[in-house]
């Protein structure tokens, strides 16, 4: 019986036999610092969502080891009973603030998030449109909801016009999309998305993961990016990329968020973010809020340089306005040979290969984050160029 | 337009990609890329086309995009003398 219940569950070693490199679960070896070590080795790090370059921050550690020496290393308990702490309560308000939305609440990850919303909120007589390629955390989370689910083109306004025009019969519709999508850096035409809701009194929920800390006025995300304002839906994000922490964020109309506070399972039975977490996304708050224009700056400048030297090297590059360099490889064992040059090179990258993409439609990242050293980046432009150029 | 050309028609609706050619004899997954979500596009657009209800379990063992004229010829005869 045992036996036949394990041998169901084995692992596909093929893609990383055939390339003679396993890209994934990489020995980190250091902080996110330049340069980083894996498996004992320096690389230029431009596999990361550390965009800002927080992740190091000396301010950052100083908060969050100040918070660990007054309220220890957690609260031991859900938000709804002890993790309530003073500093949880005082960051759940900056950053609605921050998203000039009207509350907050925090989540242990957005993958929570982005499960407990639809569960919590949407029955069966609800339908749910969903971008194609929205991420797997949104993809699971309207399916848990148990109602209709209908899959629109990707960033297609056409498309979602089309279904719109037929869901006549359903108690509420959601429009679920990301802002930015991680695996190209393209930028969801939100705007449009939120006018078409309004059209047909349809709720937008957002997926902002990759834009908060990345667009919009000082880094605050894609409302502010599109100048959306009174934004009448629902806004999820995450803290653990720009904001260099961990954490999820449903954030939205105060009563929407009030009644999540008591009847979201996601949040109410997981124990609450901790002190060092909190007072870590708390001092990135204070930062963006006064540096965001020179990171940015810099987050945009080293992207210029990624993406020109893959130019260069005749890589073809998904199109994409935020700063994610992707490179289309082909194949999985293309796009795993790919990384193992970047590898041996020096550099790290995220291989993304089918089902994170299409078939044959394997993607390389590369974000190169603000605290790279420009000398780092430029090396690593002129490693990928040589690297397509004599492919 | 003929049943067969109405679901060629809907199924190129559903690609990502418009520079892919679709016959009847295209793979669903291996030329036209289509994942478990494209799938679920397709099976909505027919079945706003033609005003029916899918069993979404009848189509997914389909391969090609003939496979998937002949189950709905099976399932839904009525469809396809209606076009």
């Amino acid at each position: 019986m045992n036996g036949n219940f394990y041998e169901r569950f084995i692992l596909d070693r093929t893609p990383a036999e055939n390339a003679k490199f396993n890209p994934y679960y990489p020995l980190i070896g250091s902080g996110l610092d330049d340069p980083l070590i894996v498996n004992g080795k320096e690389f230029v790090n431009l596999a990361s969502n550390n965009y800002l370059g927080l992740a190091t921050d000396k301010r950052v550690k100083e908060a969050v080891i100040k918070a660990v020496e007054k309220y220890g290393t957690s609260l031991c308990g859900t938000p709804i009973a002890t993790g309530y702490a003073d500093l949880y309560r005082n960051v759940e308000q900056r950053v609605a603030k921050y998203l000039e939305l009207e509350d907050a609440i925090l989540l242990p990850s957005c993958y929570q998030a982005n499960n407990g919303i639809f569960s919590a909120l949407a029955t069966k007589d609800d339908v749910i449109l969903v971008d194609h390629y929205a991420h797997s955390s949104l993809v699971e989370g309207v399916r848990s909801a148990g109602c209709k689910v209908r899959p629109f083109l990707h960033n297609n306004i056409e498309s979602i016009e089309k279904i719109l025009s037929r869901c006549t019969d359903y108690k509420t519709i959601f429009v679920v999309t990301e802002s930015v999508f991680s695996t190209e850096g393209s930028i969801a035409p939100f705007k449009e998305i939120v006018n078409i809701c309004k059209k047909y009194k349809a709720i937008p929920v957002i997926d902002d993961s990759h834009g908060i800390g990345v667009i919009g006025k000082n880094g605050s995300g894609i409302l502010s990016h599109f100048d959306i304002e009174n934004f009448e839906g629902i806004y999820l994000t995450s803290l653990g990329k720009a904001f260099a922490n961990a954490g999820g964020v449903i954030a939205g109309k105060k009563s929407l968020i009030d009644y999540l506070r008591y009847y979201c399972p996601h949040l109410i039975y997981s124990t609450a973010l901790t002190p060092a977490t909190l007072a870590g996304i708390d001092e990135v708050l204070n930062i963006v809020e006064t540096e965001f224009t020179q990171l940015s700056e810099k987050m945009i400048r080293y992207r210029n340089i990624i993406r020109n030297g893959a130019k260069s090297g005749g890589f073809h590059l998904a199109d994409g306005g935020a700063p994610i360099t992707s490179i289309v490889a082909g194949n999985t064992h293309e796009t795993f040979l790919l990384a193992k040059q970047l590898y041996e090179n020096g550099i790290l990258s995220t291989p993304f290969v089918y089902p994170s993409v299409p078939k044959n439609e394997g993607k390389i990242r590369l974000i190169a984050g603000a605290n790279l050293l420009e000398e780092s980046v430029i090396k690593a432009a002129e490693t990928i160029r040589e690297i397509g150029a004599t492919r | 337009m003929s049943f067969r050309e109405k679901i060629i028609e809907l199924v190129k609706e559903n690609l990502e990609n418009k520079e892919v050619s679709v016959t009847g004899e295209s793979l669903l997954e291996d030329d036209l890329g289509f994942d478990s979500f494209a799938t679920v596009m397709l099976i909505n657009s027919i079945e706003d086309e033609f005003g029916i209800n899918i069993d979404v379990d009848s189509v997914k063992d389909t391969l090609s995009v003939n496979d998937i004229i002949k189950k709905l010829s099976e399932n839904h005869p009525e469809i396809v003398a209606r076009k």
